[in-house]
């Protein structure tokens, strides 16, 4: 209950720097009922004070395959001005790209704790961070081919010609309309469809596999753009187990390369990890987020630690430390 | 403090009202935070028998006609049903049209139906049946009758044509594209012909349809009908309640729209001033304003109730009801 005084702090945040919500806007908060309402009520609370119009909408959690949500809420979602997004899952969903497209601002603020709202990620000066942000989107815009080690084990190579032209970037500042993001502030992009080869060694979380760290590394082989073969430990089996249930063999698409950049982000064992600071995270499954047509049933990030980024030959990220 | 007493009535909501079927979309509205525990129950009800329930939590409404949010609108119409716990119902709502015309079956809770409400109530499902019986009957006296005289003690004296109109049934079961109200209201109603009424009726009970003007009457008034208009309302503190509110809509606002028989005989007979009234068994409700949703000619904006009570109604010269008995 006291944890309100803290977290009007974070909804301010939210409602004026974030999403800059105006008078007489439609502010859709979809929450799963593992969230704390308490969160909803607090943005709830914010947006009458900018008179804005709240609702709030709680659906169950959305289950590891069929992320899309109901269709009720779908069509909600088309008719907000913005969406916050409580539930995990919505964001890479044909409905959600439809309603941005349709100029909704939308910012994930999936799998949030109370404190989330006052603490971490959300601490970061967004205004202040966003030139940096663009300049790594405009280089990785700019490149041809890249290569990610890590001391893990990780080595793979991706083709950047012929790719989906978006840039995911990630500043945190979704005021226009067709703005999308979260707080777990990330350049990301598509790879070439089929390009991707080598290995991705995963030594720090799985989206789908959350809350947790993964202890035991998981290795999966790349060939022609699709993972193959997952191997490792516990882990390992949970996810290879995991998506050979959803019966379909997209989910194994490689779908994105992403980097993490928001400097007050901590490693936790959530799906918020892929915006920490100089890691990075290969996506698989769905690549409607970039305008594909890879409907998969999911879409799963493998983030990794202090991972070495070459991009056209030169190092532009090497352990934690980003060189423009 | 929580109570896990409402299980019972939510169970037969979900089961006998509202059958909830398995892959079915329910969308469950509501606009407060004490009305969450009955709410969070139906929900996990619906779970429970396989459908996919999503909770939209608004805020009240300012009066029974308040569109909800455009992001809702739509919500409603893409569900299979929708359940409503709010102020106002959304019941007498453009959206509410939509929805039903798209095939949705809606069920709404009243005000009265709180979450004290509901862990009280001493419902079955025999009680139901026998309701349903009940008003499906006066429903089909008044498809039948030609003409209706109504009276009471206090001085209600109305009379008006029902030719080529059907009794309407108004339960709480629900139907893909109609509404209900859940879970024990119950009404047979007619809408008459609307310039055939003629009369006075002195409205003693309860009035009903907008925010500060819900309420018992403390000063009994009267209404004056010439073709189905109101002619004149007499002086009083609720008869300038009620004035007052006519004056913000239109003119269509004064046309006489409904003549309701309450037909709960199981619900308390004292009146608490709220629309869940307009069920309990001996006395009538009069509505004002628009009825094409059971099948009048009339589409203003407004819907307002109002009652007299211990009703004498004389249908086609056969006695219904008789000083609030009712005699079928």
């Amino acid at each position: 209950m006291m944890k309100k005084i803290e977290m009007i702090k974070g909804a301010k945040k939210i409602l004026d720097e974030c999403t800059k919500v105006k008078k007489g806007e439609n502010v859709l908060i979809i929450i799963d009922t593992e969230m704390p309402l308490s969160i909803a009520e607090t943005l709830a609370m914010a947006c009458k004070e900018r008179e804005a119009e709240p609702v709030i909408v709680i659906i169950s959690p959305v289950s590891g395959g069929g992320n899309y949500p109901p269709p009720p809420v779908a069509e909600a979602m088309q008719k907000a001005q913005v969406i916050l997004q409580g539930s995990v899952g919505i964001f890479h969903t044909p409905s959600r790209v439809r309603a941005t497209n349709a100029g909704a601002r939308c910012l994930i603020i999936a799998q949030f704790s109370e404190e989330d709202m006052f603490k971490g990620a959300i601490e970061t000066n967004f205004l202040e961070n966003k030139k940096f942000v663009e300049k790594l989107g405009d280089t990785i815009g700019k490149g041809k081919e890249v290569r990610i080690t890590t001391s893990a084990g990780t080595d793979c190579y991706l083709d950047l010609r012929g790719r989906l032209q978006k840039v995911l970037t990630f500043t945190g500042i979704y005021d226009q309309p067709g703005d999308a993001g979260s707080l777990d502030l990330e350049v990301a992009v598509s790879p070439k469809v089929g390009s991707a080869q080598g290995v991705i060694v995963c030594d720090a979380t799985i989206s789908l596999l959350t809350p947790g760290l993964i202890r035991d590394p998981v290795r999966m082989i790349v060939k022609d753009g699709m993972v193959t073969e997952i191997s490792g430990g516990e882990e390992a089996n949970e996810i290879d187990d995991l998506l050979a249930a959803m019966g379909d063999s997209m989910v194994y698409n490689v779908a994105e390369l992403g980097i993490g950049v928001n400097p007050k982000s901590v490693l936790r064992g959530s799906h918020k990890d892929k915006g920490v600071y100089g890691t990075c995270h290969i996506g698989i499954g769905s690549n409607v987020t970039w305008g594909g047509d890879i409907k998969a049933a999911t879409h799963c990030d493998f983030i990794m630690n202090a991972p070495k980024i070459e991009l056209d030959g030169k190092v532009i990220l090497e352990n934690y430390q980003f060189n423009l | 403090m929580y109570s896990f007493e409402p299980i019972q009535s939510v169970r037969l909501i979900t089961d006998v009202c509202l059958d909830v079927a398995p892959g079915e979309n329910v969308l469950c509205i509501t606009d407060g935070e004490d009305k969450m525990d009955v709410i969070t129950l139906i929900a996990a009800e619906c779970k429970m028998r396989g459908a996919e329930v999503a909770i939209v939590l608004i805020e009240p409404r300012l009066h029974h006609h308040h569109e909800p949010p455009r992001s809702v609108v739509g919500a409603m119409r893409e569900a299979d049903t929708v359940i409503t716990m709010v102020y106002g119902s959304l019941m007498h709502t453009k959206a509410r049209k939509e929805a039903c015309a798209a095939g949705v079956k809606f069920a709404a809770m009243e005000e009265a139906v709180t979450k004290e409400y509901i862990a009280r109530l001493d419902l079955t499902k025999e009680h139901l049946m026998e309701v349903r019986a009940f008003t499906e009957k006066i429903a089909q006296h008044l498809t039948a009758a030609s003409f209706a005289h109504l009276t009471t003690k206090a001085g209600t004296d109305l009379r008006m044509s029902l030719q080529g109109r059907n009794g309407v049934a108004l339960l709480p079961f629900g139907k893909k594209g109609a509404f209900c109200v859940i879970p024990d209201y119950a009404e047979a109603t007619c809408a008459p012909i609307e310039s055939s009424v003629e009369g006075v009726a002195v409205v003693d009970g309860t009035m009903v349809g907008g925010a500060d003007f819900q309420g018992l009457v403390e000063e009994p008034f009267e209404i004056h009908f010439e073709k189905g208009r109101i002619v004149k309302i007499s002086e009083g503190k609720d008869a300038r309640r009620l004035e007052n509110l006519l004056d913000t809509f239109g003119e269509e606002a004064r046309t006489f729209a409904e003549l309701g028989i309450n037909s709960n005989p199981r619900l308390p007979k004292k009146l608490k001033g709220t629309r869940a009234d307009n069920a309990i068994a001996g006395h009538v409700h009069l509505g004002l304003g628009r009825n094409d949703h059971i099948g009048g000619n009339s589409r203003g904006e407004s819907h307002l109730d109002v009652l007299v009570t211990w009703a004498t109604l004389i249908l086609d010269g056969n006695t219904i009801l008789e000083d609030g008995r009712l005699n079928i």
